[in-house]
């Protein structure tokens, strides 16, 4: 084989590698739709207002939920967070038992909160051995 | 002609894998972490070392996709912050001070993400302002608070083509600078530029949990 020819073609390649690795991390779709997921919770730091974020994160669960992607980890936590907060008991454990089937990895975690929020729905006199939720749940 | 021309492929192959030889060096490096592979993380709030009082809640927003997106379950972040606050610990320093094995008790998470951030400002020198963030990453094990990765990460970004010539900076340049020109400072991008690099290969985090390439990859990292 003539190697000048051979190292010419060859001499093209690492080009041609670049190119195609740079085009490979463009199309990479990632494993989760975030939507405009950092934007809200930039926006929930800036402004200490969960309820600005809630419409966004209504709509990024009905994408989940029309066989999208999986929904990235402590969204339904968070959404469930945000009911709690609001008073509305029964859809926080709903979504924090979400959270727990989607990411067993949160199990302690939502099993310490549903908990947290039954006391608070039933009140009795119980010494709590769990971390507190925020008591301003109310608006 | 042609002798010049097999130089020409055999320099940077050899130089490659002189590079590779000094890589494959500090692989002791991992130990700690492949011997207990978290499979969830608790980013804790973010030690600001500087002035700028905004950035810990925009560096905190940036961090959990990144994080997530190495396949980790991420604890969310902001709900994290609130119950901390809840147990009376408002103050990052004192929440980095805790016993690993508190995160354990507390979230039952598996290693627990401690950030500083050291640098997050706009120089201006003559007529070129260079914007930087340079930031601390620190992850340990809960149940033994042993360390199990640590890095350096930052992202720099100047006007007036700092890039040098370099494709790859110029890019980078580019696709920063529309926000950065802005008239109050953006530095998400930044952010986002450093969590991407900081997290992965060869310096970054394996592949987790709900990764593909979980417990495949251990080959590309140093």
């Amino acid at each position: 084989m003539d190697t000048g020819r051979f190292a010419a073609r060859f001499h093209g390649l690492p080009v041609v590698v670049i190119l195609a690795a740079s085009l490979a991390g463009c199309a990479k779709p990632g494993l989760y739709d975030w939507g405009d997921y950092e934007d809200q919770l930039a926006d929930r730091y800036a402004k200490e207002d969960a309820a600005g974020s809630e419409l966004a994160l209504r709509e990024q669960m009905a994408r989940y939920q029309t066989g999208g992607r999986r929904a990235p980890p402590g969204f339904y936590a968070d959404y469930g967070f945000l009911l709690f907060r609001r008073g509305e008991d029964a859809g926080a454990i709903a979504y924090f038992e979400k959270e727990k089937q989607t990411y067993p990895e949160s199990r302690a975690l939502m099993d310490k909160l549903i908990e947290k929020v039954r006391q608070k729905s039933q009140p009795k006199p119980e010494p709590a051995d769990v971390p507190a939720v925020p008591q301003d749940g109310k608006p | 002609m042609s002798r010049m021309i097999r130089l020409g492929v055999l320099l940077p192959v050899m130089l490659l894998a002189v590079t590779g030889c000094a890589l494959s060096h500090k692989r002791t490096d991992m130990n700690a972490f492949n011997a207990h592979r978290p499979r969830s993380i608790l980013v804790v709030p973010v030690v600001n070392e500087t002035t700028e009082l905004s950035a810990p809640g925009v560096f905190m927003s940036t961090l959990t996709a990144p994080l997530a997106e190495r396949g980790y379950y991420v604890f969310p972040v902001y709900l994290t912050e609130m119950l901390f606050r809840d147990l009376g610990l408002s103050e990052a320093g004192h929440i980095h001070q805790l016993p690993p094995q508190r995160f354990y008790d507390l979230f039952g998470a598996d290693a627990v993400l401690f950030v500083t951030i050291k640098d997050w400002s706009t120089k201006y020198i003559v007529i070129n302002s260079s914007v930087v963030v340079s930031m601390h990453y620190q992850l340990k094990d809960t149940r033994t608070g042993e360390v199990l990765w640590e890095r350096d990460g930052g992202a720099v970004h100047s006007s007036g083509g700092a890039a040098g010539g370099n494709p790859l900076a110029m890019l980078v340049v580019a696709a920063v600078s529309a926000a950065v020109n802005a008239v109050a400072t953006d530095y998400r991008p930044l952010a986002r530029q450093a969590n991407g690099l900081v997290f992965l290969p060869p310096k970054g985090l394996p592949a987790g949990p709900y990764h593909p390439a979980y417990q495949m990859d251990g080959a590309e990292f140093e």
